[in-house]
């Protein structure tokens, strides 16, 4: 999972060590994020797994459950607001919000499965924090910014064209080896 | 009703003409009180994420507040060694939640709480919790540092006097500003373990890094970002209660010795929070936020006890309960006072006792409002 991280959050950081100084004064910051932002959302756009892990398994607490508490599974390392109790739902953003184009990632075991997953925990942009839905804080193998991509005290709308932070989602991307 | 009153006031003057006379309305004119009460301050960064933040001034004596100096968004503050100047890094988004973003680095005249200057900074400020070491002061008071995230890392140098930006230095996987002590630049935590020593030359505008030998583990036990200075060595704290001391002041950051705070302590504490720890020098001991039962993910809990710890004698002087408080910051006295924030919006001031191992005892409090996490104070 790590080398996963790592291995995006390390691309991005190779390529602004290299060509930071002639970044600022050829290409702009917009070039830069347009192409950050496709790496990013290649990673976030790969295949979405089934909402339904449970295979018919009665769940038996919130953490199994309940997807609009803190304590359900996919909210190991999540910090904010949950966007379902704003007008979204666990992998959408609410109307009228943009999803941040980059995002801090989470491992969380599926108690239905025994499972763990990768879950990116993506931000949403550009409208009022979304105070109405509860807030969450719970850091599972969360790091500080030294290891940015498992790191959630920062706007991870950072790269997106309005900043605002709205609230965020937990969506699962791939199985932890 | 309106009429009601009018015609009851209109009787009234008619009825009493020479009590008016005699005793000659004089009406009070607002005016704007010129400077802060005089006396230490501590200094609170109000953060927030959906409108105007604000560095809060407090009397440390009676925690009264003094004033406010205005910030836009998701900033961090940073106050002078002599108290005088602060300067704030925040967000100034045009339709305060979309449109552009205009960062900016503020400086203010802490007296009379006014902005003495504004520069724009470049459009890639970390927009964080308060951490006060996203945005730092150079040794020689030259130079302002501004920690960058886009998500890749990088510096912003800025002049501390105009706020112009000097360069951008590229510290790619790494986090944190710790300026260095004897010449101008800082050190900078990255994500291998290593520390990254970033000289910078006299004229600002250019940068070299060096990095150092293996420091810490980030899989199996990371650091705070949270450091602290004490007798010329740089002190970080890890998850699990290791208390690194570090050496800043060669080409690169060396490590000088490790120390498990909570050796032989039962109940699973560990150090907890944002702004978790504070030397008090003239003592000799470091404060720091400590909670029981820890586990994966338990460490930005918020403190159960504030923990005394002897730097020079490496052991636990006292334990004292305390009221989940977030972050902290010591003053500098021999007898230290302890400032303390919650995130539920108070601001707690503690005693200390050192013949009782520097415990504390709740000596005032006070209304914060925000994301209070970043302390500082100046005496």
């Amino acid at each position: 999972m790590f080398n996963l991280i790592d291995k995006l959050t390390g691309w991005m950081d190779k390529m602004t060590e290299g060509s930071a100084r002639r970044m600022a004064l050829s290409t702009g910051r917009r070039s830069f994020l347009a192409r950050t932002g496709a790496v990013i959302v290649g990673g976030a756009m790969l295949p979405v797994l089934p909402f339904d892990r449970t295979f018919g398994i009665v769940p038996a607490n919130a953490a199994e459950a309940d997807e609009f508490s803190c304590e359900y599974w996919r909210y190991c390392a999540l910090d904010g607001n949950l966007c379902n109790s704003c007008g979204g739902t666990l992998t959408q953003c609410p109307p009228g919000s943009e999803a941040s184009k980059v995002s801090w990632v989470g491992t969380c075991k599926n108690p239905a499965d025994g499972k763990d997953y990768l879950v990116s925990y993506n931000d949403c942009c550009g409208r009022t924090e979304c105070d109405n839905a509860p807030f969450c804080n719970t850091n599972q193998g969360e790091r500080p910014g030294y290891r940015m991509g498992l790191h959630n005290d920062i706007n991870w709308c950072m790269a997106n064209a309005s900043v605002g932070y709205h609230c965020t989602v937990a969506v699962l991307v791939g199985l932890a080896e | 009703m309106l009429k009601l009153t009018h015609v009851t006031l209109g009787a009234l003057l008619a009825a009493t003409p020479a009590a008016f006379a005699e005793d000659a309305f004089k009406p009070e004119q607002v005016t704007v009180k010129e400077a802060i009460d005089p006396g230490p301050n501590v200094f609170v960064y109000q953060g927030e994420w959906k409108g105007a933040g604000s560095i809060a001034v407090f009397a440390q004596d009676s925690l009264k507040l003094k004033g406010l100096m205005p910030t836009g968004s998701m900033g961090q503050m940073l106050l002078a060694p002599d108290g005088k100047t602060a300067w704030a890094q925040s967000s100034y988004l045009k339709r305060i939640v979309y449109g552009p973003n205009e960062q900016a680095l503020q400086t203010f005249d802490v007296d009379t709480l006014t902005i003495k200057g504004e520069a724009i900074l470049p459009p890639k400020a970390a927009m964080a919790l308060g951490y006060s070491v996203l945005l730092r002061l150079s040794s020689d008071g030259k130079l302002v540092f501004v920690q960058n995230a886009t998500p890749a890392s990088s510096v912003t140098v800025a002049d501390a006097a105009t706020g112009a930006t000097l360069q951008e230095v590229p510290t790619p996987g790494c986090w944190g500003i710790y300026p260095l002590p004897a010449k101008s630049g800082f050190a900078t935590i990255c994500g291998d373990g290593t520390f990254s020593t970033v000289t910078i030359s006299d004229d600002g505008k250019n940068a070299s890094a060096a990095a150092s030998e293996p420091i810490f583990d980030p899989d199996a036990d990371p650091i705070f970002v949270e450091d602290e200075t004490y007798d010329g060595a740089l002190y970080f704290v890890s998850y699990k209660g290791m208390l690194y001391k570090l050496d800043p002041s060669g080409d690169t950051v060396a490590k000088l010795d490790t120390t498990d705070l909570t050796a032989g302590v039962e109940g699973g504490w560990a150090p907890g929070g944002y702004q978790l720890m504070s030397v008090a020098p003239k003592a000799g001991v470091l404060f720091i936020q400590m909670h029981p039962d820890a586990k994966d993910g338990s460490h930005k809990s918020v403190a159960k006890e504030i923990w005394a710890y002897d730097l020079k004698a490496k052991k636990v002087l006292s334990r004292t309960e305390v009221e989940d408080v977030a972050s902290l910051v010591a003053s500098k006295s021999d007898k230290p006072v302890v400032f303390g924030s919650t995130e539920v919006g108070k601001l707690l001031r503690f005693e200390t006792d050192p013949a009782a191992g520097y415990a504390l005892k709740p000596a005032g409090e006070a209304a914060l409002t925000g994301f209070p996490l970043t302390l500082d104070l100046v005496e």
